[in-house]
């Protein structure tokens, strides 16, 4: 089977322990995965935190599945790294970077099953010549999309999906158009239906507004906006619905009635999420070529190399990057008539 | 038993769930343990409901005789209901401001049926201010369930509107509106949680320039007067963070996305800012099921306990 590739994210971060910790507690739950990082870097940072893994360097992601169950297996980067948890001021830029193409490699030539990314601090790749906004903006240039990827978080009570995500409120308003709106949705209920093997998805939509806008009564981009892009995007292989009030949908009987919700800005679709799913919510990158899951939390420094930061998201990642890409294959199987 | 504060319970729209919800509450043996409750409203509108509760009429109600019950149907409501509701809450504030109650709580309204008379109205906090002859810019709304307290710096506009109102003299006054309210609920110094503006409060400028331009000076501005005042934070994580008294946010649903989830016991709205201690219940006015003697007592009840315990603290 093809592992899943993880990157290694912000040295600084969480995103070694985290690695670590998911191969000694969850590896025998978990397909075969592998790190794109420096071995003695995780060897160490497995030394100095106390957490017991054996690293192992591998040359092919075929070696990948044998070697997991014994230990964790890490194609080495092209150079050291240096940077020590919870210090940003060594700048590794390059290697955070390198770590991230060579995953999207794997993942886009088939030798992984997909990737999983851990955090990165984006202002210290700035420097280093990331010029995305974020992991997802970059993957979507990388694998030549027009349009970024689109963002769903996934949790085990929720799936949402944010139209704009990563703007100012502000620039989030000025983009919201419903040109984006049409693409988000029809996205999302392609993604429902090859990601997640849902047939017929159905899709709650919010307003931007309080309350919806209440008729207009609080702004009219609910009625000059969504709502005709909701009509636009619907088809007989979905039930759409909406524009609903932020404030009401996400309760338990209302995410009954829906799959997936998708919202207008970022805390309309992060405040949810992280309230219902704090600790195993993960980032699923919706209509790119390849898989790509990631946790969903930050670089966490001020905890980091203390082995308290919580695995679950990245091991929640990890899983559900196998079974999107497990969910494609069979769903290009139905396709070819196999 | 005088020592228990005296609430008045302002049954809101005649034509909605409120008088029904009033009267349980007044009956309610824990309401009645912790407070007296005073029902303002309409004898002939709650003796209609307290018949099909099948029960007598509570001893303390102040009749106002603002709606003709005949011409009253349970889930109709209209602009006679909308000068009804603002009659009763009216009174229940000048009742608090001159020391007849020790707090009010409104049961809830219908705007339609209130701008349906013709009245000016965008919910009750800017109402109460008015009445109060508070300046509305003053006045907020808090939001308190059994884990969070949330005051909202902007409520019903439009998020583009809301940008626009949104400035540090606003959230420097939000902010102190809810140090005096947590001061009166017997919380000496509050912790404040400040949420940002956008995403991840701006991500040091990569998502705009308002959490440092706007919000953070408000900060200063506050802990420069003494108040336990942080952030900016993301909106997003701030409330996994549970050390806070109360937490401050610029947006509606920044605010009502969380309080709404995690509110299992209900929700009461408090106005504040104003001189009197008045708080909502926060559902609507449920038309549907007006009348039936269905309607669940639970958010009313709760507001109920939360503006008491703030009466007896305030009164310590």
């Amino acid at each position: 089977m093809r592992p899943v590739a993880l990157t290694m994210g912000d040295p600084a971060g969480i995103g070694g322990e985290i690695t670590l910790m998911t191969w000694r507690d969850h590896r025998r739950n978990l397909p075969a995965f592998v790190t794109f990082d420096d071995p003695d870097r995780l060897t160490r940072l497995a030394e100095t935190t106390g957490i017991t893994c054996r690293v192992q360097a591998i040359n092919e992601l075929s070696d990948a599945e044998s070697v997991c169950p014994n230990a964790l297996p890490v194609i080495p980067l092209s150079k050291t790294v240096n940077s020590l948890p919870g210090d940003d001021s060594t700048a590794d830029g390059a290697m955070v970077i390198e770590s991230i193409d060579r995953a999207i490699d794997a993942a886009a030539d088939g030798s992984a099953a997909g990737m999983a990314t851990n955090p990165i601090q984006k202002s210290r790749l700035y420097e280093a010549g990331f010029s995305s906004p974020g992991h997802t903006e970059y993957l979507g240039k990388r694998a030549g999309l027009s349009a970024p990827p689109i963002m769903l978080l996934a949790g085990p009570h929720l799936k949402v999906v944010p139209v704009t995500i990563h703007l100012s409120l502000k620039d989030a308003i000025a983009a919201l158009t419903g040109d984006e709106i049409v693409r988000t949705l029809k996205t999302t209920i392609a993604s429902m239906q090859t990601d997640f093997g849902i047939d017929r998805p159905r899709v709650a939509v919010s307003g931007l507004n309080p309350h919806a806008g209440e008729s207009g009564h609080m702004g009219d981009e609910e009625i000059e906006i969504i709502r005709p892009a909701i009509e636009e995007a619907s088809s007989a292989d979905a039930e759409l619905f909406g524009p609903l009030a932020g404030d009401t949908m996400f309760h338990a009987a209302a995410r009954e009635t829906y799959d997936v919700a998708v919202c207008m800005y970022h805390d309309q679709a992060l405040i949810p999420m992280k309230t219902l799913d704090f600790d195993n919510g993960v980032n699923v990158s919706v209509g790119l070529p390849f898989v790509r899951t990631s946790p969903d939390h930050g670089t966490a420094y001020n905890i980091a190399g203390k082995a308290v930061a919580n695995p679950v998201s990245l091991v929640s990642a990890i899983r559900m990057a196998a079974e999107i890409a497990h969910c494609r294959a069979r769903t290009q199987d139905m396709d070819r008539g196999d | 038993m005088s020592s228990k504060p005296r609430v008045a319970i302002a049954i809101g729209d005649p034509a909605g769930i409120g008088p029904e919800i009033a009267l349980r509450a007044a009956y309610s043996r824990q309401v009645n343990k912790i407070c007296e409750p005073v029902i303002v409203g309409d004898v002939e509108v709650l003796a209609r409901y307290a018949h099909t509760l099948r029960k007598q009429l509570p001893p303390n109600v102040i009749d106002l005789g603002a709606i003709n019950v005949n011409f009253l149907t349970p889930g109709e409501s209209d602009a006679a209901c909308g000068r009804a509701i603002l009659e009763y809450a009216g009174k229940a504030v000048d009742m608090a401001e001159v020391g007849e109650a020790d707090a009010v709580v409104a049961c809830p309204q219908t705007q339609s049926s209130i701008k349906a008379a013709g009245i000016e109205f965008d919910g009750y906090p800017s109402w109460v201010a008015r009445r109060t002859g508070t300046d509305p810019e003053d006045v907020f709304m808090m939001l308190v369930s059994d884990r969070l307290r949330i005051a909202h710096t902007t409520l019903h506009v439009g998020v583009r509107e809301a940008l626009d109102q949104i400035d540090t003299h606003r959230i420097v006054r939000v902010i102190k509106a809810t140090r005096t309210a947590l001061n009166c609920i017997g919380i000496g110094t509050p912790k404040i949680a400040v949420s940002g503006i956008n995403p991840h409060a701006g991500e040091c400028g990569l998502f705009g320039t308002d959490d440092e331009k706007i919000v953070a000076p408000a900060i200063a501005e506050a802990q420069e007067i003494g108040v336990d005042a942080y952030g900016p934070f993301g909106a997003d994580t701030m409330y996994l963070d549970e050390s806070y008294d109360a937490y401050v946010v610029m947006f509606h649903d920044q605010g009502h996305i969380p309080a709404k989830l995690l509110g299992f016991n209900g929700t009461a709205a408090f106005a504040i800012g104003t001189p009197v201690l008045f708080s909502s219940v926060a559902h609507g006015s449920a038309l549907d099921i007006a009348g039936r003697g269905k309607a669940d007592p639970g958010a009313l009840i709760w507001a109920i306990k939360q503006v008491s315990g703030a009466a007896v603290s305030a009164e310590d």
